[in-house]
């Protein structure tokens, strides 16, 4: 049973504009063999500083990994990967939360700190607009993010997400360490409110 | 980003105390810091594998009405290691005539859900 509890405090904050962070990086083969049927897959990259990436390159690939990739698993549990883990949990109110853990190998692989940034997601064989703002910090962290609604990308409207609704949540990684990057994906079925 | 005064929440059935220190925004999003005082459990390494994994998500209104949706985040453990350091944004950018931005940022472990609200003077943004 679910319990919720608030607690409210007024906060004298204020605020500034700051530049959003963008990442161009150029991409490299995958170390990890045709990971691209996976459900559960990713590999780390080389970026060369002389190459620009194309969007059409990793969006056609994500999207590819998006439609031929069975969403036969759910959103649930723990998803272990040679890039990270990523731990999914459905709440009784219907977000679709995770959690995103570089493991030992990706720490030592990019370095100190990493961005993650999420540059392609997609429900039911459409791209919408990902819902993971790009965070640099340093490699222990937590890269958590939710989806419940969502937009298309291109227009088309969005929705909320159903049960049983097929998604991509496609994950970049640019590490500190001089051209160093990783990719993660996952496939997997949305499952009922309140599954772990 | 300009510092908000150190204010404090309890969180987690008052085990925990989250100061919020800053709002930054940008044209596409918005991006609260904070701390979390002790640290969260599951920024403390060694982490049980049997313990259930916390989840962090944030819901935003304005004073106008308009809602704000949940854009990631991130958080760890301090360089010192005594307190949970992390940031989560939200989406779309504030609305340029909006005044107040009431912050809900929701935790879930297992099957309890919990939240904490708090609200953001936006009076002085640019």
């Amino acid at each position: 049973m679910a319990s919720r509890t608030v607690s409210r405090l007024t906060v004298a904050a204020l605020c500034a504009v700051t530049a959003a962070a963008l990442l161009a990086v150029g991409a490299a083969p995958a170390s990890a063999a045709a990971p691209d049927a996976q459900a559960n897959g990713g590999g780390f990259r080389t970026v060369a500083a002389s190459e620009g990436l194309t969007a059409d390159s990793p969006a056609a690939r994500a999207l590819a990994v998006h439609l031929r990739t069975p969403a036969n698993t759910l959103c649930t549990g723990t998803w272990t990967h040679a890039v990270s883990t990523v731990q999914f949990q459905r709440s009784p109110g219907g977000t679709l939360a995770w959690s995103f853990k570089l493991s030992n190998t990706a720490k030592a692989a990019l370095g100190p700190a990493v961005t993650v940034t999420m540059p392609y997601s997609y429900v039911n064989g459409r791209a919408i607009n990902p819902p993971y703002h790009p965070h640099t910090e340093p490699n222990w962290y937590n890269f958590h993010g939710s989806l419940n609604s969502y937009q298309f990308i291109g227009g088309g409207g969005g929705g909320t997400i159903q049960t049983g609704s097929k998604v991509t949540f496609y994950w970049f990684l640019k590490g500190s360490k001089p051209n160093t990057a990783a990719d993660r994906y996952i496939t997997c079925q949305i499952p009922t409110p309140g599954s772990a | 980003m300009h510092d908000d005064g150190k204010q404090r929440i309890r969180i987690l059935d008052g085990r925990h105390e989250l100061t919020v220190h800053a709002l930054t925004m940008t044209t596409e999003a918005f991006t609260v810091a904070y701390s979390v005082t002790p640290p969260l459990p599951d920024d403390v390494p060694p982490v049980p594998p049997a313990a259930p994994p916390l989840f962090l998500w944030l819901e935003a209104v304005d004073d106008l009405g308009n809602q704000y949706t949940d854009y990631g985040g991130a958080h760890g453990l301090s360089t010192d290691g005594l307190r949970t350091e992390g940031s989560v944004s939200g989406r779309p950018a504030i609305a340029a005539e909006a005044a107040c931005l009431t912050v809900r940022m929701v935790f879930l472990r297992g099957a309890s859900e919990q939240a904490c609200e708090f609200s953001l003077p936006l009076s002085d943004k640019g």
